[in-house]
This record gives structure tokens, C-alpha cells and sequence, in this order.
């Protein structure tokens, strides 16, 4: 660990919270501010952001200054393989349909989970595709395509 | 006369058989999902909020009361039977509930759990009735100053009383108003960090980020903890007929903590989680014996429980007559109303007197149904505990997907709820709690265009805040609160209150 942090759990809340506010404060340069009695759409975004990057400000110092939580370590492969399989699914699912997005989105999240038997996570994974094609599209009629549509 | 013609007016929305179904199916995919250690009630409601989004307003909101209270009886089961509590409020649950399945009387404290419940629910069910109609005539006199006053008064007890970090609680409610205000501003016509994306235009997408913060972030997590280390052994479970003498011990308790619950519930930031830790608190200061809590007093399990379903119920009033929500569960169903197109408010229950009263009438038959849902499958809920995390956690993955997608059957949508889970994780790490979050989002617009509407009204005149006399009381209310927590001698009992989480 970093010398002079001692709550890196606060640090980072801080960070988080700075960046955030410095966003919302950088893209709110165009909008109008306005007056208390006529308040413009950037009257609102402004003071709130600099409310947020005061509050973040604190949590940082704290941070550096008193001690608190450490971090659990992180396992890389837990974090992306869920969030790869959110962003698969949604790549999948207007071209080629619910059936294969979901087949693909299940085995691509199972990889995140340490288990290497593959003949079963793939069994779970054609179950879990077909129970979803069932659920939602035959019991609870969304307007899904199943099967590819670029085939077609 | 009148509170008996609106109960049978709602009997006979929550008694139609598709709503009767639907309220069931909630009782039982809620508690299914409670069960589970990690997913709490809002992850649940969360991840199925996007399937009554195609059910008419009255029986989603059926639904997702179902699911709530079952997600709630879910957690008692698993704290009770395995010393894992599902969700937070059942934490308390474990400590007496857990010492009784050790003895042997795992049966005799999930009964007494169920009936304190039931019994909880039945009277808080009528204090909903009874409250709803004058309250939100009441409601009808406010105007914008006092609106914002009010939700100020709600933010702000939001975040002292959750549990954690205050200052991380108060700058999570800032990062979700600021997330609230994107999407077309109404008093301008001004697009407001949309980035020109047509699908921003009409703000950021509820379901896509109740999905992503709570139940991506959530699978995230617990994919990092790692397998749990044994699979928990489950207690036998033999009678589950309460005797004489736990009866006895156990109806007092009982009725204290549906008070207490019912109480807390209502003011902003209680609930359930809040009212099962303090109905325990009340109980062990009260008993003759309190050498006797922590090794299995029936009293422990009744009180908390009682209290934690009363203050489930109760939490609904603000949202009913004022359609201001009073902790993140409520907002999650603030948002189901509005994305069925009603603006909630006091004049929702005059406007559409069917989805309130339907709503408080179904809370008393899914009470009904919890009762004869969980006793008899118990076994069941058990051997969900089983499942490998390699099944589970790619099937809740789909269903945030599919749900993500189904809503608007947008793409983006599904890219924003992976962006949220990535956003939700991290603040997980850095323990900042995402509940506060919620609330600021739901409440961050309805908060800005009451504050412009007051401000065009006074020319810029910030004083009509104090003039007013409703706005003036949630002023001060709002004060005393944020004193009170400066305080120090109330920061030791608040972290005590929470230090046993």
C-alpha cells in the first residue's frame, strides 16, 4: 500500500465523488445559469456538483489523514466477465436474437465464476437460454426475436 | 362508512383472479430470491421491476408489493434456518432466531416468525387504511415551497439514518440527483447532458439503473468474495406448532414491535431494516430476563419481525398521499408508477382510488398468501441454498439483461446498465451506500422544479421557505434532525444501533 494513505476506502469515495461533480461541472459550462427567480437549466447542476466536490474533498482528506478501511483485493476476472456479459448480450440481441444473445451472455458471465467444468456450465447455459426464450417471449409476451433476424 | 367503501372497493381490484395470481407469483419469486444471501429486497424488486412494466399500473404495483414482502420473509428463513441473514433487516433475526434452530426449534421460530408477521401486517394494513385518506387531503394544501421542504426533510433523514458513512451517504444523494437532472429540462426546452444522444432525451432510463447499481454491482461483488467457505449446515426442522407458553412469551413482543415498526416506517429513511434493530433494542430493555437474548428467546425473533413487516407496510404511506418516497425501496416503486405514467402525488388517491386501495388490500392478502406460501415450502427455499454460484449468478445476470433490454427494447439501455454495474461496484468497494442514491434520483427533479416553481412564485425570495408555516415545521424538523446526528452522545448510539449489521 501507498505510504501516507491511510483509509483508502475514503480516498477513494472522495475521488469517485470529485470526478463525478468535475463532470457534471465541465458540461454545464453551455447551459444557462440564470437567477434565483428565474433559475436557468445550469442553476441546479452547479451548486449541487460543488456541493458533491466539497463532500468528496472532505472523504479524500480523511483519507490521507485518519485511518480506516483497507480494500478486499480484486479479482479481475469476477469484475470484467459480468460487465462483458451485460455488453455481449446487448450486442447480440437485435442481430441474432434472444436464444443465441442469452447462450452467449451465460457462458461469458460463467467464465467470471471459478469453475472449470465446462460440459456443465454449457448445459446450464442451453437450459438457461431456453428457459428464457419460454419466460419471456411465450408466458410473457414481449416483443422479442428468438431466433437471428439477419438471416432472414 | 367511507374507509369501509374504499376497502371494498380495493378488495375487489386485489381479489380479481389475475391480480390474485399476480400478488402470489410476487410472494413466491420475491421470497425465492430473498433467500438467496447477498440479494437483498431492493436488488430483488430491481432486477424484477422490468416484468410488470407490462402489466397495467394496479397489478404492478400488486406485484411489486408481493415481491417486496417476500423478499423480506425470504431473508427471515435463511437467518432463522442458516445464520445467513438474506437481507440486512433479518440481521437481528439471526441472533435469537438462529440460537432456537440450534435447539432444536427451528420449526417453532419460522412459525413464530410468519404469524408475528402476519398479525404486524393485518394491523399496519388497517393504520394505511385509516391514514391514507386524511393525510392526502392534507397533502392537497401544500404548495411548491412546502413540496420542497418536505423532500428536503426526507433526504436528509434518508442519509442520517442509513447505516454507514454519513458523509458518503449525503454525497451519494448529490451524485443521484445530478444523475436525475439529465434528459430534457420542462421550464426551457434545454437538453441537459444528453451529449445529443436521442435516448438521454428523456433522461436516463430507471430500470437501467436500478438494474445495473443493484443487481450487476451486487453479482459483482459477491463474485469477488469467492465461494462462501462450507455450504451452511440447515437445521432439522421438527414442529413448527408453537406451544402455550411461547405463545404467551411471544404476543407482547409481537404487538410492541408492530408498533415500533409501524412508527418508524412512516418517517423518511425508516423501514423495515430500521425497525427490526430497534424493536429488538426496546425488547431486551424491557424483558425481566435480558440475559435471555442471544440464546434463542422467542421474544427476539417475534419483536424484530413484527416490526420489520409493519415498517415495510407503513413506509408506503408517504409515497401513497404525498408520492414522496421515504427510503430506496419506495423510490424503486415511485419509479414503477412513473414509468407506467403516473405521476405519483396526493391526487392519485382521488384520481385513481382503484391502485390505492387495491394496493393497501392486496397487502393484507399477500400477508395471507406469505403465511401459506412459506411455512409448507420451507424445505424448499433450503435446497435453493445449494444452488452453485456458477448457475446462479449467470442466471440473475440474464435476467437483468433481458430486463434491461425489455423495458424500451433499446440497446442502450442494456450498455448503460453495464456502465452502472461498473459504476455501482466501484462504489461498492469504497463503501458508499447506493441506497441514498436511489432516493436522490427519484427525488432530485420532482426537488428542482418545486424549488423553481417556489422561487418564480417569490421573485428570488429565499425567506418564503421560513413564512410558510408547513414548510417553515419540515424546516425546522429538517434542522433539529441534521442537530441531532452533530450531536455526539446520538453519533455513539448510532453507531451502536448499527454496529451489530
Amino acid at each position: 500500500m501507498i505510504r501516507g494513505i491511510r483509509s483508502p476506502e475514503d480516498l477513494g469515495a472522495g475521488v469517485l465523488m470529485i470526478a463525478v461533480a468535475g463532470g457534471f461541472l465541465f458540461f454545464a459550462q453551455d447551459l444557462h445559469h440564470g437567477a434565483l427567480a428565474q433559475m436557468g437549466p445550469g442553476y441546479l447542476p452547479r451548486y449541487v456538483a460543488g456541493m458533491l466536490a466539497a463532500t468528496g474533498a472532505v472523504l479524500a482528506l480523511r483519507g490521507l489523514r485518519l485511518d480506516g478501511q483497507r480494500l478486499p483485493p480484486l479479482r479481475p476476472r469476477a469484475i470484467a466477465m459480468p460487465i462483458l456479459a451485460v455488453v455481449v448480450f446487448g450486442l447480440m440481441i437485435e442481430p441474432l436474437g434472444l436464444a443465441l444473445a442469452s447462450l452467449a451472455a451465460v457462458l461469458t458471465a460463467a467464465a467470471g465464476c471459478r469453475r472449470d467444468d465446462w460440459l456443465r456450465t454449457t448445459l446450464v447455459a442451453v437450459v438457461l437460454a431456453a428457459g428464457a426464450c419460454l419466460l419471456f417471449v411465450a408466458l410473457l409476451d414481449m416483443p422479442l426475436a428468438v431466433f437471428p433476424t439477419v438471416l432472414q | 362508512m367511507t374507509l369501509i367503501d374504499n376497502l371494498l372497493v380495493g378488495f375487489a381490484v386485489a381479489l380479481q383472479p389475475s391480480n390474485l395470481a399476480l400478488a402470489f407469483v410476487g410472494c413466491l419469486v420475491g421470497t425465492l430470491i430473498g433467500v438467496l444471501p447477498g440479494l437483498g429486497p431492493l436488488a430483488t424488486l430491481a432486477i424484477l421491476l422490468p416484468i410488470t412494466f407490462h402489466f397495467p399500473a394496479e397489478s404492478a404495483l400488486i406485484m411489486l408489493a408481493g415481491i417486496y414482502y417476500g423478499a423480506q420473509y425470504g431473508g427471515s428463513t435463511t437467518a432463522i434456518l442458516v445464520n445467513l441473514p438474506g437481507e440486512s433487516s433479518a440481521a437481528v433475526t439471526c441472533i435469537d432466531g438462529h440460537q432456537m434452530a440450534r435447539q432444536g426449534r427451528a420449526g417453532v421460530a419460522l412459525a413464530t416468525a410468519a404469524y408475528a408477521s402476519f398479525a404486524a401486517g393485518t394491523i399496519a394494513t388497517l393504520i394505511i387504511a385509516t391514514l391514507s385518506l386524511p393525510l392526502s387531503q392534507l397533502a392537497l394544501m401544500f404548495g411548491p415551497a412546502d413540496y420542497f421542504a418536505l423532500m428536503l426533510f426526507g433526504l436528509v433523514g434518508a442519509t442520517a439514518l442509513s447505516s454507514g458513512s454519513m458523509m458518503k451517504s449525503v454525497g451519494m444523494v448529490l451524485v443521484g440527483i445530478l444523475l436525475g437532472l439529465v434528459g430534457l429540462d420542462i421550464n426551457s426546452g434545454v437538453q441537459r447532458y444528453t451529449f445529443g444522444l436521442p435516448p438521454l432525451m428523456g433522461g436516463i432510463s430507471f430500470v437501467a439503473l436500478a438494474i445495473g447499481l443493484f443487481g450487476i454491482a451486487d453479482i459483482m461483488a459477491n463474485l469477488t468474495k469467492g465461494p462462501p467457505s462450507e455450504s451452511a449446515a440447515a437445521a432439522k426442522i421438527s414442529s413448527i406448532w408453537p406451544s402455550r407458553s411461547d405463545v404467551r412469551a411471544a404476543w407482547a413482543p409481537a404487538l410492541r414491535g408492530t408498533g415500533i415498526g409501524a412508527l418508524l416506517g412512516i418517517l423518511p429513511g425508516g423501514g423495515a431494516l430500521l425497525s427490526s434493530f430497534a424493536a429488538y433494542a426496546v425488547e431486551k430493555k424491557v424483558s425481566r430476563h435480558p440475559e435471555r437474548f442471544g440464546r434463542g428467546a422467542i421474544e427476539g425473533v417475534a419483536a424484530p419481525e413484527a416490526a420489520n413487516n409493519a415498517g415495510a407496510q407503513t413506509s408506503f404511506i408517504p409515497m401513497l398521499t404525498l408520492g414522496i418516497p421515504s427510503n430506496a425501496i419506495m423510490a424503486v416503486m415511485v419509479g414503477a408508477l412513473m414509468m407506467q405514467g403516473i405521476s405519483p402525488g396526493p391526487q392519485v388517491m382521488t384520481t385513481r382510488p382503484d391502485l390505492v386501495w387495491g394496493l393497501i388490500a392486496s397487502m393484507w392478502v399477500g400477508n395471507v398468501m406469505l403465511l401459506v406460501i412459506n411455512l409448507p415450502l420451507i424445505g424448499l427455499w433450503v435446497r435453493l441454498l445449494a444452488i452453485p454460484h456458477a448457475t446462479l449468478f449467470p442466471a440473475i445476470l440474464l435476467f437483468c439483461c433481458i430486463g434491461a433490454y425489455g423495458v424500451g427494447n433499446s440497446t442502450f439501455d442494456v450498455m448503460l446498465a453495464a456502465g452502472f454495474g461498473a459504476f455501482g461496484f466501484l462504489l461498492l468497494r469504497y463503501g458508499c451506500p447506493v441506497a441514498p442514491l436511489i432516493m436522490g434520483f427519484i427525488l432530485g427533479p420532482m426537488l428542482e422544479e418545486n424549488f423553481r416553481r417556489a422561487m418564480i412564485i417569490a421573485r428570488g425570495d429565499l425567506t418564503i421557505f421560513a413564512v410558510r408555516p408547513i414548510s417553515a415545521c419540515f424546516l425546522l424538523a429538517t434542522l433539529l434532525l441534521i442537530a441531532s446526528f452533530v450531536a455526539p452522545n446520538i453519533w455513539r448510539r448510532r453507531d451502536e444501533i448499527f454496529s451489530e449489521d
